[in-house]
């Protein structure tokens, strides 16, 4: 069997192993979060309406006897109904998806457009002694600050300035294209800042090594050195940081969609959790975790295409 | 003015093809770069529903955009939900068998009228003429169906029956439209508690059940549910409505942060936003932005939690901190004015509320005074649960805090989160010496719903007064209302002299709106029949 193949075979493997680990602490992490039955009686403390609906949930079964049907249901797909509006669970988390994945690819095309370039420039520049370095300087002294700044600052400033003052994007609902700005940005901010550094260090030592001294010696002006010689290899470092970046999209997007008002699974799953809606939560759990995994594949994917040491190793 | 939700599809495909010869530049991570593009114009494209309701929203001037602090998570499922979020929604919608008006007063709304036939059966009088807005009549069938699904079949474990409506037995059809409702046990609450209990349109129900019902629910309200989206409820004028709307449609946003809704409305990206905080007030009146301010059922206090050997089990302690704590100021400054000082265990417009009672006066003096004498001369050391849930209420507690200290009542705060802190409300298992509660009177504006923590027959009550808690149990099970006032007002006179709470304000609900007219909240609900827009939004 040759090694793309059984690399091929591990995949599913891995993410069954994963799901099953994930699945099973959410399990019992949920379960420690408090009973679901005070939540949906209401003000009602009245023991037999409480036990009445710990019967209905199952939740008067024994832990393991749970856990069991729980893991079988699981298998066959089925995450039960949530226990809050009677929907199938996982097709609420399934409804979701689509604008989560929208932010999520808006965000990572914004992120990437802006990092890279301004990585390279950086990299090329901060170090000379011009006005370009003051710039180059400035600029980097600007996105160490910007590090610094919580996403949720950056989200009320974005829609102070371009919803509120002047007017240019809206800053609430899934209202299509314009939409995205906002929600977008907010997640580059604070993606960016450290893939900027970090390409900028790559870069600058890309530029002191013997091949983009050759390339300059062979007449290649400064703007190709850097970017079809220094930025390439910068980036081998940076893919890596790039993967995992995609793969904790989630943490900043639950944060995006509260404050934009974003209908996605970041909401969701903040709803569910303080609901106890236990369905719920793990159907958005699960969908979550084939997406980090998923993106940690594509990750795995891109160094191997982009790094021939790794390839062949 | 930049217009960019011009942009289409055929902008989506020149933008990811620049954005591809873009990354092309950058040779190594093109893959990534490229499928993020791409994704974006392909998730985009299929996302065409929601810029095509955005632009049909903003092409019709009388369809009015709102911000929400949260939709129903039921949806609309009739079982699912009492008051907020649903009271924000529903009855845009929905109809009820009566209705609870500003001043707390039921008045008939699909009921016409109510006898109370013996202490445990209802007879309802249904309006005439009334159809679902899907052609349906409303009629008794309609009642008694909601009756067997929501409180006695489907629903039978869910919010509406355990919590508002436990006592209903059965409905039995008089003719089409008259209807007797039983309860088990007596209920002098009932017609307030219909407020919240909507009919079902039968021949509708049964076509398509509870489940889907609660997505495309149907009612004899002033408008009809067009699609219930994630986050999003678009709705459309129903002008065969009993009480037809002025608007042409609604369209719910839900945002559930603040600071959000108020750029919102700022913005003009929509016409009223829900639920503003008190610290906005002054700031969105200078941007002409009109606010309305109506009372808010809600309560906020201090809870004792009496032990043996504790130094609350001292009247005069407890009598102190009452003493000690500005309540003028913070309603004043803290809240901006959207609140009043708290007088008694309930509400503007709740059964029973004597407007003439006064607060126990700010004296910081007497409370200090009160303290020597109960032998206390260095001060006491307390400790409190404390739920946080906004900016304004950390604002407050400071507040009360600062006060507290200035008498010598030292608090230490366990802050904690809103599932913990419920589920020690439900259960009684506080720990500590005082825990924070804002309690909501709403749906019903009932009183009771803030004594009922406190009564001695509740488990692990946190004070038991046996007095006062006899006098409220009686009137639990009082139906003459000069009597029921009358035990109320002694509760409320022993209460003053031997406090188990510290009572702090009542709330005000703060809406902000623009280019509106004829906004009209009752008891929370928003009369979503008569609210119509006054121009075109400059920002449109």
């Amino acid at each position: 069997m040759n090694e793309t193949l059984r690399r091929a075979l591990r995949i599913p493997l891995n993410l069954a192993l994963l799901l099953l680990a994930t699945l099973t602490l959410l399990f019992f992490l949920v379960r420690l979060a408090g009973d679901p039955a005070l939540i949906l009686s209401g003000e009602s403390s009245d023991p037999a309406v409480l036990a009445d609906i710990r019967r209905h949930l199952g939740l008067d079964q024994p832990l393991y006897h749970q856990y069991l049907i729980f893991l079988w249901q699981a298998i066959q797909l089925d995450l039960g109904a949530s226990w809050v509006s009677g929907q199938d669970a996982l097709s609420l988390a399934l409804e979701r998806l689509a604008p989560t994945l929208t932010l999520a690819a808006a965000a990572i095309a914004v992120h990437l457009s802006l990092s890279i370039p301004l990585g390279a420039f950086l990299g090329a520049t901060r170090s000379s002694t011009g006005t370009l370095g003051r710039v180059a300087r400035s600029l980097d002294g600007a996105i160490l600050l910007a590090q610094g700044i919580p996403g949720y600052v950056v989200a009320l400033m974005l829609i102070q300035w371009f919803a509120v003052e002047w007017q240019i994007f809206p800053s609430t609902g899934n209202d299509g294209a314009t939409s995205l700005v906002l929600p977008a940005l907010t997640i580059t901010a604070f993606l960016a800042p450290k893939l900027i550094r970090v390409l900028a260090v790559n870069v600058q030592d890309a530029l002191q090594d013997d091949y983009t001294m050759m390339a300059r010696a062979q007449g290649a002006g400064e703007t190709t050195v850097v970017f079809r010689h220094a930025l390439p290899n910068a980036l081998l470092g940076a893919t890596a940081l790039i993967g995992t970046q995609i793969a904790n999209l989630v943490n900043g997007i639950i944060i995006t969609e509260t404050i934009f008002g974003w209908p996605g699974m970041g909401r969701l799953l903040l709803d569910s959790v303080l609901l106890l809606d236990f369905p719920v939560v793990q159907a958005v759990v699960l969908v979550t975790t084939i997406l980090v995994f998923m993106a940690n594949q594509l990750a795995d994917y891109a160094i191997r295409r982009v790094d021939p040491r790794i390839r062949h190793a | 003015m930049l217009r960019l939700e011009r942009l289409g599809t055929r902008h989506g495909i020149v933008i990811a093809f620049w954005g591809y010869r873009l990354s092309r530049s950058v040779v190594q991570v093109r893959g990534i770069f490229m499928a993020s593009w791409v994704g974006l114009l392909l998730l985009t494209s299929c996302d065409s529903n929601s810029i095509e309701t955005q632009r049909g929203a903003s092409v019709d001037e009388n369809i009015i955009r709102i911000a929400s602090r949260r939709l129903p998570p039921g949806f609309a499922n009739p079982a699912a939900h009492t008051g907020q979020p649903a009271v924000d929604i529903w009855p845009a919608f929905f109809d009820a068998l009566t209705y609870i008006n500003a001043d707390g007063d039921v008045i008939p709304w699909l009921a016409t009228g109510w006898t109370q036939l013996t202490d445990t059966r209802w007879r309802f009088e249904l309006r005439n003429n009334v159809r679902f807005s899907n052609g349906e009549p409303f009629d008794a069938d309609a009642v008694a169906l909601a009756v067997n699904e929501i409180l006695l079949g489907y629903g039978a474990r869910d919010l509406v029956r355990t919590s508002l409506l436990p006592t209903v037995s059965s409905a039995e059809i008089i003719d089409s439209h008259t209807i007797d409702i039983v309860t088990a046990e007596p209920d002098p609450l009932l017609p307030k508690r219909l407020s919240q209990f909507y009919p079902l349109p039968p021949r509708y129900f049964a076509e398509v059940g509870p489940k889907t019902f609660a997505r495309k629910p149907i009612g004899t309200g002033p408008f009809i549910v067009e699609r219930w989206e994630a986050g999003r409820v678009l709705m459309r004028a129903n002008r065969q409505s009993w009480r037809p709307p002025a608007a042409a449609g609604l369209d719910f946003i839900e945002i559930p942060e603040p600071i959000a809704r108020r750029q919102a409305i700022e913005s003009g990206q929509v016409q009223l936003a829900m639920y503003l905080a008190p610290e906005d007030i002054t700031d969105l009146k200078q941007k002409d932005i009109e606010i309305r301010q109506a009372a808010e059922p809600r309560l906020r206090m201090l809870v004792f939690v009496v032990r043996e050997g504790s130094p609350l089990a001292s009247r005069e302690v407890r009598l102190a901190m009452n003493h000690a704590i500005d309540k003028d100021s913070i309603v004043k400054y803290l809240l901006s004015g959207a609140g009043v000082v708290a007088t008694q265990m309930g509400v503007r417009g709740s059964e029973g509320f004597d407007d003439t009672r006064q607060a126990i006066p700010y004296d910081p003096q007497k409370a200090r005074a009160l303290l020597l004498k109960a032998g206390y001369p260095k001060g006491i050391d307390l400790e409190m649960d404390l739920l946080v849930v906004t900016n304004t209420d950390r604002a407050v507690f400071e507040a009360i805090l600062a006060d507290l200290r200035d008498v010598g009542v030292r608090v230490k705060v366990n802050t904690m989160e809103f599932e913990r802190w419920r589920a020690k409300l439900l259960t009684g298992d506080w720990q500590h010496d005082l825990f924070s509660f804002t309690v909501a009177l709403d749906p019903l504006l009932d009183i009771t719903k803030a004594w009922q923590y406190l009564t001695c027959e509740r488990p692990n009550t946190p004070f038991c007064q046996p007095e006062i808690s006899a006098l409220i149990d009686q009137r639990a099970r009082t139906f003459d209302l000069g009597e029921r006032d009358r035990l109320l007002q002694r509760a409320h006179d022993q209460m003053m002299v031997d406090p188990p709470v510290v009572l702090v304000h009542e709330m005000e609900q703060i809406t902000g709106y623009r280019d509106l007219e004829n906004l009209q909240v009752d008891n929370l609900m928003i009369r979503w029949d008569q609210i119509r827009k006054r121009t075109r939004s400059a920002y449109e």
